[in-house]
């Protein structure tokens, strides 16, 4: 399996980097012209201009120090008050919307009228119930099956060494 | 240069009676969340409106389409963005903004590198927003 997105076991390619970076410059366009939207429109337009100009360089060392002169600039204009997403971390709003824990929606309070009045409601909700419980005696058979194979089998792709 | 030569222009030009700013003038409008029936929902910032599988799929292809070099006839959830649909890296950025807007939560860039088609947007925002049904 693959390792988490946010865990950076990789280097990055001149590729991925361009698009980080084309990415931070247009964030940055939001930050300091934002809610003027022609003016951010037209402010993007220019950034995207300026990136197409040099989507052909071949020579890698120019390419090179086009982007860090990019990562340059940008960090010159960074803004003082970044635009966060309001529910994102760092957002005016995050942590604000609470979710009740589940158990209080699973109570054994409720009157048979209730579950009456609902059907949908209880029955996708036993339904889900149902498909937890299933998929976690999947999750642990798995874990029974593979268990039981160290115990008997010799792993299969094991580095083996012929020593004559 | 050739902007600020014509708000210079535009500036002397102007009558004093047109004392408001343009920072004055403008009106703060509240953000109309994109659904296909006309009832106009208003986005207040303290939760996000409930998405449902049918929902999101929609707006996800409302907001393809709407992108100017999206063919929107060629759109079909699993149409490739650089094969089917050729959009560059540069453009993939744009959309993947496009789709944090509409959504309103940031995906980092190393989940929108693995994108390939509107299917792995619909089914990242369904993982992280909790649609199931």
């Amino acid at each position: 399996m693959d390792s988490p997105a946010w865990m950076f076991t990789k280097a990055l390619s001149h590729r991925q980097k361009v698009t980080r970076l084309y990415k931070r410059c247009l964030r940055e366009v939001d930050n300091w012209y934002g809610g003027n939207n022609l003016e951010v429109r037209f402010q993007k337009c220019i950034i995207r201009a300026r990136f197409d100009a040099n989507a052909d360089e071949i020579d890698t060392r120019k390419s090179q120090i086009l982007l860090a002169d990019g990562c340059r600039q940008l960090w010159e204009k960074r803004h003082f008050k970044p635009f966060r997403f309001a529910l994102d971390p760092g957002g005016s709003s995050y942590d604000r919307e609470r979710e009740s824990p589940d158990e209080i929606v699973d109570s054994d309070q409720w009157t048979l009228a209730e579950r009456e009045q609902f059907p949908y409601y209880f029955n996708t909700r036993e339904q889900r119930k149902k498909e937890l419980l299933a998929h976690w005696a999947k999750i642990e058979k798995a874990w029974d099956e593979e268990i039981a194979a160290i115990q008997t089998q010799l792993p299969a792709a094991a580095p083996t060494t012929v020593s004559k | 240069m050739l902007r600020a030569v014509v708000s210079v222009a535009l500036r002397t030009a102007s009558v004093r009676s047109l004392s408001k700013t343009v920072a004055q003038q403008q009106i703060f409008t509240p953000m109309i969340v994109s659904s296909s029936n006309p009832t106009f929902q208003i986005r207040q910032f303290s939760a996000k409106a409930p998405l449902t599988k049918k929902t999101l799929e929609e707006r996800i292809v409302l907001v393809l389409s709407l992108y100017d070099k999206i063919d929107a006839k060629k759109l079909t959830m699993d149409s490739d963005f650089t094969k089917d649909l050729g959009l560059d890296s540069l453009d993939h950025v744009e959309v993947v903004m496009a789709m944090e807007e509409e959504f309103g939560f940031e995906i980092p860039d190393g989940d929108a590198d693995r994108f390939k088609t509107p299917r792995d947007i619909f089914q990242y925002i369904a993982d992280k927003e909790d649609v199931f049904e």
